[in-house]
């Protein structure tokens, strides 16, 4: 029987190095697109998402247990990628946005999922999707962390509060925020 | 809708089927009578569904460099919190440390620029007394001879002869 990821960490916190690489191994590609899609830089996304895996290691005696481990674990994450991005705000206004080779050579239209039919309709499509994207990016910080958290980790509203460290009210006006500020670039009222 | 407040943050919530069953009615009802919020929930809605639909790939990663990586990056941490292990229990030690050594500075400084004072000076006193006196070997004689404050006649004990004693 495939051992839970509550028990894992469990295992983890009693040392047990095996349990330690499993959990990478289930989490390592979440981590690394959620940080990525919160950082927009690839070595930035690495160095967090591992970060985030050894402070996994190190505080997992701290998990209690009342939230899912998945919670915990993204509140570690994001957690290290707001105060990362908040410590180097004042540099990005400098420089402009962060781009790593790879995504300068490949905008983002290119990084969305392939066409499936009509490549016309497609690629008004991605062209929308694009200019969606790119307003998300716009957002605050926390708007956009929450935003990623349900849309692409698919937490709830009170799972997305516990990895915010903040109450469900608030995640709901970051939500609402959010939408309507992308709802108003795509043209909406 | 005339009396209702628009249920702005609870449309998202309502969307994804969080809510309880008392709000879910309250939002139910007002979106039946306000159109506009039913364009807003409407938009929300196709939004949220773009967004999920067409989520950014990241780089890609080899994952075996990756896992190495990471476990370089834990090994070296976890050497250098055994060599500096102190360190880690910052504030008890950092504060013990500092109390030490602040107490270790006082008692020098105390110790090396004391004032003399008078019991020292008569121990001084005491001591080169003592050593020009023969004390203790002549104590018995000097006692019944009251010469204390004689140093020529305690000087010359020594050429005293012990049977003129008394």
């Amino acid at each position: 029987m495939e051992l839970s990821d509550e028990a894992l960490c469990q295992r983890v916190a009693n040392g047990d190095k095996p349990a330690f690489d499993l959990l990478v191994g289930r989490y390592q590609e979440r981590a690394h697109r959620l940080a990525w899609s919160i950082l927009r830089d690839a070595e930035e996304a690495r160095d967090l998402s591992q970060e985030a895996f050894i402070r996994l290691y190190q505080s997992a005696g701290s998990f209690g247990g009342r939230a899912r481990f998945s919670t915990w674990f993204y509140r570690i994450l994001v957690n290290l990628c707001l105060d990362h991005r908040r410590k180097h705000r004042w540099w990005r206004r400098v420089i402009g946005p962060a781009r790593s080779e790879d995504e300068s050579e490949s905008p983002l239209l290119e990084r969305l999922p392939a066409p499936a039919e009509d490549p016309l309709e497609e690629l008004g499509r991605g062209r929308v999707m694009s200019q969606l994207w790119a307003a998300v990016e716009g957002l605050s910080h926390q708007q956009r962390a929450a935003l990623l958290l349900q849309v692409q980790e698919g937490l709830r509203t009170a799972e997305i509060a516990q990895v915010l460290k903040c109450s469900e009210a608030t995640v709901r006006v970051h939500l609402h925020r959010a939408l309507t500020t992308l709802r108003r670039t795509l043209g909406g009222t | 809708m005339g009396t209702t407040p628009h249920p702005d943050t609870l449309l998202i919530a309502y969307v994804r089927g969080e809510l309880a069953e008392g709000d879910r009615m309250t939002v139910a009802a007002h979106l039946a009578a306000c159109a506009e919020c039913t364009r807003a929930l409407e938009d929300f809605q196709r939004i949220l569904q773009d967004l999920e639909s067409s989520l950014p790939r990241p780089p890609e990663v080899h994952w075996g460099a990756y896992r190495a990586e990471l476990r370089e990056k834990l090994e070296a941490r976890r050497q250098r919190a055994g060599g500096w292990q102190w360190l880690r229990r910052p504030v008890p030690v950092a504060l013990s440390a500092v109390a030490a050594g602040a107490l270790l500075i006082l008692g020098l400084q105390t110790w090396m620029y004391r004032p003399a004072v008078n019991g020292d000076l008569a121990l001084l006193e005491e001591t080169v007394v003592a050593s020009r006196f023969d004390l203790l070997r002549q104590y018995a004689v000097i006692e019944r001879l009251d010469l204390w404050e004689d140093l020529d006649v305690v000087r010359r004990l020594d050429e005293l002869s012990p049977r003129r004693k008394g």
